[in-house]
């Protein structure tokens, strides 16, 4: 698994996006508010940046979009679920991230 | 509904890939996000988000697509590659059709960039000055809150202290209430000369009200405000660099405030002058408790709206409180209310604000004027191709295709317009600011007039819109025209006339606007010439004056101030050149105090039935520097002073309201109490006995009112701490300027001397402000007046273009040259007075908005609105003229031979 790599850097609002896909398919606006709330506000997705993040991730196979779970009637949503290469990315980059945020605490940045 | 339409139109700036993939999930986002706000407070952060969000991603969806364009799946579509094909086709031919005519074209373009140039430079004010606001957090919840009296009209008035502490502990709709007063303010410090410095006294909640911490050390605390405290101040950037050479270490250290040892507590970050343009702050310090109701300091009351409450709920508030506090304090209180106001609104006053957008309302006309000229260029050459264009449908276009083509020329030259009025712009503005750099008394540091994204973005608006407008009409004409009519018709026959009924309506509008536009240049002018020529009635030019203010700690009472009057005095005499000098409080047509007074023998109810006079303090010398003299009694003597009975010299108004057809000497009045402030007062009020009577003045350089009531008092028995040096000299009164510094420096070598000009300059000054907005209304009048000339001159020489066949035939059946000219003529003079008779109706409106600026000059003048007639009647017929003369130079073979 280590020579799995990322093809894009994954950005906080990348990040973010990707971890509210953990549970399962979810569509773009209830993404954008998830990460809202998960960020205490310092992350905010306008429709321009939901979207064109979306389409990122999508682009290099990070999600992937899915239907409609059934009963979903608006057309207008559109779902999306990580793909098993992003879940292996996500991994990987959380658990990089997971050392670095250890090795903070143990210098007492934080 | 219109932001939905506002945000799907702007989704086009997205590449189509993108679009087509995501808008209708955008816009679902979109709606959802809407529907959350509730407050327009949060419609606003909304805005600005979606505002900042598409600047964020357009450029990066842009960048995708640009790497991505050869991957293989990003062909557009048929339909698209049709679109797009088309598309770029027209606008071609709109450019080779513009080519081929470059005349009008480049006059359509130059009107459109003239239009969109001058509304973007009144828009850009208007933006700077009003709509902006304050450069802190949530700009628009701050309020002013000014005390007024309804019962006199809509006037501010200065609060009182004690009203602020009992708004402040009642009141329930603001965040943070506090109160400014505005002090004078001499700093001083023993290496650096003396200099006058605005400040501000400031309540310790203020600073973080505006959510503004000082950029070094700290803001007051509820400490500082106790009577006794050590003295502390923060102060300004400016200060911090030029004193203090940006010395980080400048906390603890002090300077001298009126003579005060003062602890600098604080630095305040740069472009920081909160209220209008302070660099000083010292904490509030008040005995309220000490202070009779309705005394103390002049003081300033701004509060924070807390989160949803809306300017009436506060309103509604405070007058509900300003109402009790009349019934419990009657004598002080008694039929006094607040007003509640956004901030800048009510700091530039209201007239201001109205009349800024009275000005971009006037000026918009002019984007209306080169609009109908482009729709007219625009409805010439839809006739001109009416042929081509009815091909064409017969060929099969849709009618949407026409349309679009017909839309696409105006947008063409709209968007050159477009581009030469951001230029025009960036000058107007440029004109602007240094024209507000010229005024003595600076501007409210929160200006910013520029061209910035917001002006740009109400660019792009004019833009879209002038294409629109000026390409509608002539589009809709086009697309609708019956192809079978025009294809059989012989090129001379009903379609053209049809045109020129419409564009004949448009030359109708045109005149109209832009008579109105000159009615109001014409008014302004007339203000701006009466102005300049006032007759003061007293000497200004060889005026010398000079502003000095004692410090408290220096003069702490009237027997200090007298001695340092009395020593200047001594001094100024026998110097050489100096014909006569005086020490005053006020000077004439520069301002004047204002108070309540008391005529003896009068009764009074309340407080605020005691009329209001316009008081100055003035020595003897007075009216003899102003080389006048009192038309009745005498002028103050040396022996009138504080030890003397107590007199007093009225102006003719005073004597004419209050005596009518007695004699004024010999009457007493007296200094309401209400108006005494910070000057110790026994109960009863002093009286003091009307010695003279004073020829009347202009007392204020901005109420414009000939004489209002006043009287002057012995600066003996009124001493002040701000006093106001007059020179008369013989020659250039500035030349004695160094004399002077000696003269004061030799009798106290801590005091500034500031503002020193001639009399005559300062007058000039005070009036700048009128003659920026003459010269505003002027440039819009001539533009108004160039683009109108055009278009009639468009309109006329194309339709005698069409009608060379006709003419020509005329001439060779023997029609005379005097018959064709008064025959083209006839039409274009209809037009000329239809328009002109609406214009006048309209600029009365536009006088209205416009008439607290003018001097002298009602919003109604018959002498401008015939000056305008003539002007306009002038150049109207010589536009028409030119073609006119062509007309008679047909010549009938050729005319014949045009089939």
């Amino acid at each position: 698994m280590d020579d799995l790599k990322s093809p894009i850097r994954i950005t906080p609002a990348f990040f973010f996006l990707m971890l509210t896909l953990t549970e399962g398919a979810s569509h773009g606006y209830a993404m954008a508010q998830e990460v809202e709330e998960r960020s205490d506000g310092s992350v905010k997705l306008g429709p321009g940046s939901l979207y064109w993040s979306l389409g990122r991730l999508s682009d290099v196979g990070l999600i992937g979009e899915v239907d409609a779970p059934d009963g979903e009637t608006d057309e207008r949503r559109r779902y999306y679920s990580l793909t098993p290469f992003g879940r292996n990315i996500l991994t990987r980059e959380v658990s990089t991230l997971a050392r670095v945020v250890e090795y903070a605490h143990l210098k007492r940045i934080v | 509904m219109i932001g939905r339409w506002l945000f799907r139109l702007v989704m086009f700036l997205y590449p189509a890939r993108f679009r087509e993939r995501f808008s209708t999930n955008m816009l679902a986002a979109f709606d959802a996000g809407r529907a959350e706000c509730s407050t327009p407070r949060e419609v606003r952060a909304f805005w600005a988000r979606i505002v900042a969000d598409f600047l964020k991603t357009v450029p990066r969806a842009r960048w995708d697509a640009l790497i991505d364009s050869h991957a293989p799946q990003d062909t557009p579509t048929k339909r698209e590659r049709e679109l797009m094909f088309d598309l770029m086709k027209d606008v071609q031919l709109a450019f080779r059709g513009l080519m081929r005519r470059p005349g009008p074209a480049l006059i359509a373009i130059v009107a459109l960039g003239l239009g969109i140039g001058l509304t973007a430079s009144m828009f850009s004010i208007v933006n700077g000055v009003i709509l902006k606001g304050l450069p802190i957090e949530e700009p628009q919840d701050l309020m002013a809150i000014q005390r007024v009296n309804p019962s006199e009209g809509p006037n501010r008035l200065t609060g009182r202290i004690h009203d602020y502490y009992d708004l402040r502990e009642r009141q329930t709709t603001f965040e943070t209430f506090a109160a400014a007063a505005i002090p004078s303010l001499n700093v001083s410090s023993t290496d650096a000369t003396p200099e006058f410095v605005a400040g501000a006294d400031v309540t310790a909640n203020m600073f973080t009200m505006l959510r503004v911490p000082p950029m070094i050390g700290r803001a007051f605390v509820a400490e500082d405000e106790v009577l006794g405290a050590p003295a502390v101040a923060v102060i300004g950037h400016r200060i911090w660099e030029e004193r203090f050479k940006a010395d980080p270490g400048v906390l603890g250290q002090t300077i001298r405030i009126n003579g005060v040892p003062t602890e600098i507590i604080g630095v305040m970050p740069e472009a920081f002058e909160f209220p209008f343009n302070q660099e000083l702050w010292r904490p509030l310090r008040v005995n309220a408790l000490e202070l009779e109701r309705g005394a103390g300091p002049g003081i300033f009351m701004i509060g924070r709206l807390a989160d949803g409450v809306s300017t009436q709920q506060a309103q509604g508030d405070l007058s509900r409180i300003m109402t009790q506090l009349g019934v419990e304090y009657p004598d002080s209180n008694e039929g006094m209310s607040v007003a509640v106001g956004p901030y800048v609104r009510e700091i530039i006053g209201f007239q201001i604000a109205g009349l800024l957008f009275t000005m971009l309302g006037a000026v918009s006309l002019v984007l209306l004027i080169a609009c109908a000229n482009v729709a007219n260029l625009l409805l010439a050459r839809a006739s001109l191709r009416s042929k081509e264009v009815a091909l064409k449908s017969a060929l099969g276009a849709s009618r949407g295709r026409v349309l679009a083509q017909m839309l696409i020329d105006s947008a063409v030259i709209a968007a050159l317009g477009g581009v030469l009025g951001v230029g025009i712009a960036q000058v107007g503005i440029e004109a602007f600011n240094g024209a507000l750099a010229g005024l003595p008394q600076g501007v409210p540091y929160w200006f910013a007039i520029r061209l910035d994204p917001t002006v740009l973005l109400f660019v792009l608006f004019l833009t879209l819109t002038a294409s629109l407008l000026s390409g509608i009409i002539p589009a809709v004409r086009a697309s609708r025209a019956d192809v079978n009519a025009i294809l059989k018709d012989d090129a001379r026959g009903t379609s053209s006339l049809r045109m020129g009924r419409l564009s004949r309506g448009l030359v109708i509008v045109e005149v109209a606007f832009s008579c109105a536009l000159l009615v109001a240049a014409g008014l302004m002018v007339k203000s701006v010439t009466k102005l300049s020529n006032v007759d003061y009635a007293f000497e200004r030019e060889s005026i010398f004056t000079a502003l000095l203010s004692l410090p408290a700690a220096d003069y702490p009472g009237d027997p200090e101030r007298l001695q340092f009057f009395k020593e200047l005095e001594e001094r100024l005499q026998g110097e050489p050149g100096i014909l006569s000098s005086s020490i005053t409080t006020e000077l004439p047509a520069v301002g004047f105090g204002n108070g309540r007074i008391e005529i003896e023998g009068r009764e009074y109810q309340g407080d605020r039935d005691y009329p209001s006079a316009r008081i100055g303090s003035v020595d003897p010398s007075y009216f003899e520097t102003l080389s006048t003299n009192v038309i009745e009694g005498r002028v103050f003597e040396s022996s009138d002073d504080d030890r003397s009975m107590p007199v007093a010299i009225v102006n003719a108004q005073f004597a004419h309201t209050y005596f009518e057809g007695e004699s004024a000497v010999g009457r007493r009045v007296a200094l309401h109490r209400v108006s005494q402030q910070g000057r110790e007062n026994d109960e009863t009020d002093t009286f003091y006995t009307i010695v003279g009577v004073a020829p009347d003045f202009y007392l204020d350089a901005d109420a414009f009112v000939l004489a209002p009531e006043a009287i002057y008092f012995p600066l003996a028995q009124r001493p002040s701490s701000a006093i106001n040096l007059m020179i008369r000299t013989q020659g250039d009164p500035l030349a004695i300027t160094p004399r002077i510094r000696e003269i004061v420096a030799s009798i106290d070598a801590d005091l500034p001397i500031s503002q020193i000009n001639t009399l005559g300059q300062i007058i000039r000054d005070g009036t700048s402000f009128f003659t920026i907005f003459g010269v505003m209304f002027t440039v819009f009048g001539a533009a108004a007046l160039f683009l109108a000339s055009v278009g009639l001159y468009g309109v006329l020489s194309f339709s005698v273009n069409q009608r060379t066949h006709e003419l020509g035939v005329r001439v060779a059946l023997g029609a005379s040259p005097g018959g064709v000219v008064r025959l083209v003529l006839r039409q274009s003079v209809t037009q000329l007075g239809i328009g002109m008779a609406i214009g006048m109706g309209l600029s009365v409106l536009l006088g209205r908005g416009m008439s607290f600026v003018l001097f002298d000059v009602a919003a109604v003048d018959a002498g401008v609105l015939v000056g305008v007639f003539g002007l306009l009647s002038a150049t109207g017929i010589v536009a028409c003229l030119i073609p006119a003369r062509r007309a008679t130079n047909v010549d009938p073979m050729v005319a014949m031979r045009v089939e």
